[in-house]
């Protein structure tokens, strides 16, 4: 998937931004600069100093400062890019998506509601487009443990015991390489909504408020697709190892 | 769906939780109550399994992005919103009608 202008005017037109609403009357044209004329917005003032909030250089956007919108870029790219790497799989995936997301984000601008958080509205586009790609690629990550592990686990409910499933120590006496390989194979063998929660709850630290709002899912479905998740990765590794050490 | 013992759950949720507290506050954080428990003698011993488990998450690699990718989505915000302007002026007649009114 490569960027090119007229992807962008698709991505814009198919409203992939689906977490905020836009209110009546804030509705921008896509792909213009914001539009300096939008009325002013009751934000903390900045405290000469201390950086910009990422809601208020979104805000300095609004008004037609394209260094806002960079700072706020730069300010991501790390971040942003793990959990899209991590979640994607794959180097290349996650830079597409991170430049739509940000290209969403830029025709969203004026849709941004100021009440709101920036961090988890940056995410629930990026995790939005990430799920976009996976869809039309009808992506699974090519993983022997999918087939080799005990199928069908999405509706079994199936119990399983952290203290029984942890017995021996996690990845002693493997060598970092093999761990990391490992557990990259588990992670991504998982399915894709149980990584993609297990990744925001562990690596990005969201509440769970926020994770409800990001996938759009309620607070105890977060809750409960969170422990399925961490039960997948415990039962996965558990399998992991007896396979590499069948005497263990 | 895999599912977890309420316990495990519990512990899940109280590590999940210290580890956003302690990103809040910029250092350590105190671990909460946890409540009700079916086998609390064992609680610790579980808790510590699933910190286990969980720090295994850390060892998940990851790389750096590109150098230019800041440049790059820059660039592409650009190229869009070029795109797109110039789709508003081609829309836009700049050739006056100069064809006779219809009789």
């Amino acid at each position: 998937m490569s960027i090119s202008p007229s992807n962008h005017r698709r991505s814009a037109d198919t409203a992939d931004d689906r977490a905020p609403r836009p209110q009546p009357g804030t509705e921008s044209v896509s792909g213009k600069w914001p539009d300096r004329t939008e009325p002013d917005r009751v934000l903390p003032e900045p405290v000469p100093g201390e950086p910009l909030s990422d809601e208020q250089l979104l805000e300095s956007y609004r008004h037609g400062n394209r260094a806002g919108f960079a700072q706020l870029v730069e300010r991501y790219q790390r971040e942003l890019f793990h959990f899209l790497v991590r979640f994607l799989g794959d180097r290349a995936a996650a830079e597409d998506v991170f430049q739509e997301t940000f290209l969403q984000v830029h025709q969203s601008a004026a849709q941004f509601d100021p009440e709101r958080r920036f961090r988890p509205w940056l995410f629930t586009i990026a995790a939005n487009k990430a799920r976009d790609l996976m869809r039309s690629q009808a992506r699974r990550p090519a993983n022997p443990l999918q087939a080799a592990i005990s199928p069908g686990d999405e509706e079994s409910g199936q119990f399983i015991d952290l203290m029984e499933s942890m017995a021996a120590a996690p990845g002693e006496n493997l060598e970092k390489e093999e761990l990391q390989r490992m557990v990259h194979d588990t992670v991504m063998g998982m399915p894709d909504h149980l990584r993609e929660i297990l990744l925001l709850s562990y690596f990005h630290q969201f509440p769970y408020k926020q994770i409800s709002d990001i996938l759009g899912i309620p607070l105890g479905t977060v809750k409960s697709r969170l422990h399925a998740a961490v039960a997948h990765f415990a039962d996965r590794w558990r399998a992991l190892q007896e396979n590499k050490s069948p005497a263990r | 769906m895999f599912r977890l013992s309420d316990d495990d759950s519990r512990a899940v949720d109280i590590l999940l939780d210290t580890r956003k507290a302690a990103k809040a506050s910029g250092h350590g954080a105190p671990l909460p109550h946890a409540g009700v428990l079916a086998n609390p003698d064992r609680f610790p011993q579980r808790l510590a399994h699933v910190e286990q488990l969980l720090g295994l998450l850390e060892e998940l690699p990851t790389s750096e992005p590109p150098k230019a990718l800041v440049a790059r989505t820059l660039q592409a915000v650009e190229t869009n919103t070029m795109a797109s302007l110039a789709d508003s002026v081609a829309g836009i007649s700049v050739v006056p009608d100069l064809r006779p009114p219809a009789p």
